[in-house]
């Protein structure tokens, strides 16, 4: 019998009728329980209702100008590609950047065609920037899926995070569904919101702590110190943090006598976040979750990591990977002008780097995907016009917490998807330049 | 007409140990892929002929336990960064392989190469949460040249305790079938029965023993493995049962070791890495470690039913990567290095520390010789299987430092003689003059891992099987001989030769999916969307990613 798991498409296959449990990529949560209503190629209703998966997923279909670009100008797939091939061809050192925003099958293109290039590879945010890894690679991650904390965690703190802005059902489908797990059946979970001001999820919170400006990092010293039940300068503490030191005791009891912690912060805190985890294991379970950037960025960092065994910022210019955070990241190598071309997927680095790193790429013959026409596509060499990622685009993508899910196209697209486009340059490269 | 693709290894002396061939110079034919009879009519000539006169010809290898695919070997080399940098430890991109890393964990492209130029043409990763399959399945993807499976954890699998609890043995047999197909995964694993969610419930549990009730549930580990074992048995799975025992590392834990055997109540079982499990000592004292392999060997030579392998200790840089959380962090605490730990909603644990084995250390070196005391000990080597447990104990990479071990008494009594003197009085290898033949090699790397996976096509070189063949340059010094294959041929053709690469095939990803009866299914359905923070209909591994 047939096992595999399919979308149940109620009427006229996917340019009309109602996709059930289709997957979101508008967010880290990537909740895959939607109902769509579909008509005339278009997603018209999104259920449950939530402002950023209506965003996402409701925005008019955009029109790009063509199929392809080449210098500005409308070309054909074939000679668009043969173009990009050519440019590449030519380049010394290219530099491949991007890529958090498409399929786990696209990222594994792009790493096969820059280490094809001997490129220097960097996934890089909206925002252009390399994402930070140092946390887990000097100290680790004590973590767990989503579905653990929602079933077992009887204590949840958002750490200086704004889960109902940013992650709008996490509360909802994490933080508060009654435990399950057996033998936390019935016990009540208490949410926790630390930060410095109020906020939506202060408010849906149990409790609120406040916190000074800038007072993260004393905090979370102090936090660790109380948990091993080290002295703390009192008067120091209140005014580094912004709290006093009996709030922050309460929290450290909270957390120590909780049966299983789950602390959700943001990127920049992940290392003290897991330093003070692992001191709760003396006392207790507790785990500490990135509320994490949208699908498909970990994804970037798990295909990258095992294809090349660094997650960013990886040099393939000696033949073989080299990781080199900082120095070879995307924005330096455009701020230091190393490169001679450049791929950019998915991502608008014009727009978003500015200063000496678009001056460098403005300076550079690029090749873009993307699904619009962004500053960067329109001054590229050759932009190639991709099916808008997590609504028409099939694959897998990684949720913040590892777990991968599959995404469907919603509504159909005639161009070409990002992995094939690279898969047939790097095909036209290896016939070129084995 | 003979085939267009007919190939004969022409002249090597075979090691066919599944078909009684131990050494005798024989042809070998091969067509399509497969492994054929030799033309009834002698004036046929084979369109290749690889001359393989004074060489040996093995079937492939087949890794039986190993973890090269999914998160936990991801998080590995994500922890790991410093260990993948250097000449030493970096594979060059060529016109036919990508470039990659190596280290204690290498990249997925490295691991396939690394592997065949070994000799070795499948490997199965032994330890995956039903949830991460489709992560693992998108790995094993980016491993070319070796065919491969999963082994799903279901040990700690809540809803199979529950059916357990109930003693609902038909929902369980149906369970089993439906996560197998779901994950698309070759067997069911147990790791640390109950263990791991009692793990989940405190960070003080590490010695969770057989018959203590799993917390929360009215059920004990060792009903645990009576009763998924009876289910994977009555499903008639190829490889029923892969079982990680409880109370992995710990001094004395060899009673569990034994118990866990007897709760097979006569089904097939394999115990995975038996080394990490046959401690004799005092609980928590890690100083009074000693070897009770003795005890463990006799009931495994008395019991065809249970097949092991060795998880063999090898001095240097490993990566404990385990199912078993609860061991994960006792050596986080213990050696205070790095440490990764995921737990998985309803199924399963996941922890990942460096460690490196010492020769210095009478703990470390005490684990060595007990590895190879298992080899040693049992005396059907179709019963005891090549493992290091990779990278647990160590890389695949060492084999052929174990088959050495294994083959040349006096460089193993070397060996043992630079380790502190303790190891000696703790455990027997010292009185064992035992040597492996060739062919008792051929049975430990590939034809039993086959036999015990119920690979009919593999393992072997009679008419329909796999054309998979490893041809070795004898040398006396075994590790040599075995590090360097001549050639190594997957499907009929040669992916390597003299350690180059020359084809990447892509390896076939091979699963069970036994019928199961669709009317037990409301039931788990229900269960499910109360318990998962994922639809059932985004849980199944709907495609094979292996293309």
């Amino acid at each position: 019998m047939d096992n595999d798991a399919t979308p149940q498409a109620d009427g006229d296959g996917n340019t009309g009728g109602l996709l059930r449990d289709f997957v979101c990529a508008g967010c880290g949560c990537a909740c895959d329980d939607l109902t769509l209503a579909v008509d005339g190629g278009r997603i018209t209703h999104v259920h449950p209702p939530c402002p950023l998966a209506e965003t996402f997923l409701l925005r008019p279909p955009l029109a790009p100008p063509a199929a392809c670009l080449i210098d500005g100008e409308p070309a054909g797939l074939d000679e668009a590609i043969e173009r990009a091939v050519e440019i590449l061809l030519a380049a010394k050192a290219p530099l491949v950047m991007g890529l958090q925003r498409v399929t786990c099958d696209a990222q594994r293109a792009a790493v096969e065609l820059a280490d094809r290039l001997g490129a220097v590879l960097d996934p890089v945010d909206d925002s252009g920037r390399s994402p930070d890894h140092t946390a887990v690679q000097s100290i680790g991650a004590v973590t767990a899926t989503l579905g653990e904390v929602a079933s077992r965690a009887d204590l949840v703190v958002y750490w200086n995070v704004d889960p109902m802005v940013t992650h709008p059902r996490h509360m909802e489908r994490f933080a508060r569904p009654p435990l399950v797990a057996r033998g936390a059946e019935g016990i009540a979970r208490r949410v926790i919101a630390v930060g410095m001001r109020r906020t939506a999820t202060s408010q849906a919170s149990d409790e609120f702590l406040q916190l000074g400006a800038a007072g993260d990092e004393a905090a979370l010293t102090a936090l660790r110190a109380l948990v091993r039940a080290v002295a703390i300068d009192e008067r120091a503490t209140a005014s580094q943090t912004g709290a006093t030191v009996a709030q922050w005791a309460y929290l450290a009891e909270r957390l120590k006598s909780a049966r299983y912690a789950a602390i959700f912060h943001g990127p920049q805190h992940a290392e003290p976040v897991t330093e003070l985890v692992h001191d709760l294991h003396e006392h207790t379970r507790a785990v500490a979750l990135c509320l994490g950037p949208p699908p498909n960025a970990q994804g970037a960092v798990e295909v990258l990591t095992w294809q090349t065994g660094f997650p960013s910022a990886v040099d393939f210019g000696a033949g073989y990977p080299q990781h080199r955070p900082g120095e070879a990241s995307a924005a330096a190598v455009l701020e230091r002008r190393e490169a001679d071309a450049a791929v950019i997927i998915a991502v608008d680095p014009l727009e978003s780097l500015g200063g000496r790193a678009a001056a460098g790429l403005r300076a550079l013959p690029t090749i873009v995907l993307d699904q619009r026409l962004s500053p960067t596509a329109a001054s590229a060499a050759v932009a190639f016009f991709t099916p808008r990622f997590g609504i028409e685009t099939d694959g897998e993508i990684f949720r913040s917490d590892g777990v991968v899910l599959p995404l469907r196209s919603a509504t159909p697209s005639t161009l070409p998807a990002v992995e094939r486009i690279l898969g047939q340059i790097n095909q036209r490269l290896a016939a070129r330049r084995p | 007409m003979p085939p267009a693709d007919l190939t004969c290894i022409a002249g090597g002396a075979v090691y066919d140990p599944a078909n009684g061939v131990d050494g005798q110079v024989r042809d070998l034919w091969i067509a399509g892929g497969k492994i054929v009879a030799p033309p009834a009519d002698g004036s046929i000539k084979a369109a290749r002929t690889i001359d393989a006169s004074g060489l040996v010809v093995m079937p492939g290898g087949v890794d039986i336990h190993c973890h090269i695919a999914g998160a936990k070997p991801n998080a590995a080399r994500r922890i790991s960064p410093e260990s993948r940098r250097g000449e030493a430890n970096v594979l060059r991109r060529t016109a036919s392989t990508r470039s990659g890393t190596r280290g204690p964990v290498p990249s997925t492209f490295a691991t396939g190469y690394l592997y065949a130029a070994l000799g070795y043409t499948a490997a199965f990763d032994a330890a995956v949460a039903p949830l991460g399959a489709r992560h693992a399945h998108l790995e094993l993807g980016d491993t070319p040249c070796l065919d491969n499976g999963l082994f799903v954890l279901m040990g700690n699998n809540q809803y199979a305790l529950a059916c357990i609890e109930r003693g609902d043995r038909q929902q369980l047999r149906m369970f089993v079938a439906w996560l197998l197909a779901s994950a698309k995964a070759y067997a069911p694993k147990l790791v640390n029965p109950g263990g791991v969610e009692a793990w989940k419930r405190t960070p003080a549990a590490r010695n969770h023993g057989l018959d203590e009730p799993v917390p929360g549930y009215d059920a004990t580990p060792r009903d645990v493995i009576r009763e998924l074992v009876a289910a994977a048995n009555d499903l008639n799975l190829p490889h029923p049962a892969h079982i990680h025992c409880n109370q992995l590392g710990m001094p004395g834990n060899w009673r569990t070791t034994l118990a866990t055997m007897e709760a097979l109540e006569g089904h097939r079982g394999h115990l995975a890495h038996v080394q990490f499990h046959s401690y004799g000592g005092g609980a928590g004292e890690e100083a009074s470690l000693s070897s009770r392999v003795g005890e463990l060997a006799e009931y495994v030579n008395a019991q065809k039913n249970i097949t092991v392998d060795v998880g063999q200790v090898l001095f240097g840089e490993a990566m404990a990567m385990t199912g078993d959380g609860a061991a994960a962090y006792f050596l986080h605490k213990l050696y205070g290095r790095r440490w990764y730990n995921c737990d998985v909603e309803v199924e399963a644990g996941c922890g990942v520390t460096p460690i490196e084995y010492r020769r210095k250390s009478v703990v470390h070196a005490l684990q060595w010789a007990i590895g190879l005391e298992w080899y040693l000990l049992v005396d059907d080597p179709w019963q005891v299987m090549m493992s290091t447990d990779h990278p647990n104990g160590a890389s695949f990479l060492a084999y052929p430092q174990i088959i050495r071990l294994l083959m040349d008494r006096e460089f193993r009594r070397e060996s043992l003689a630079r380790c502190p003197a303790a190891v000696r009085e703790r455990c027997r290898l010292g009185d064992l003059d035992r040597q492996y033949t060739l062919g008792e090699i051929a049975v430990i790397t590939r034809a039993g891992p086959a036999r015990a996976l119920g690979l009919a096509n593999k393992g072997h070189l009679g008419p329909g099987a796999d054309a998979d063949v490893t041809i070795y340059t004898p040398n006396e010094n075994r590790q040599t001989m075995f590090e360097l294959p001549r050639l190594v041929i997957k499907g009929g053709e040669i992916v390597v030769e003299q350690g180059e690469i020359r084809r990447t095939p892509a390896g076939a990803t091979l699963f069970n999916a036994p019928a199961y009866d669709p009317q037990r299914l409301p039931h788990l359905e229900q269960w499910f969307e109360k318990h998962y923070s994922l639809r059932l209909s985004n849980y199944g591994v709907a495609r094979s990613t292996t293309a």
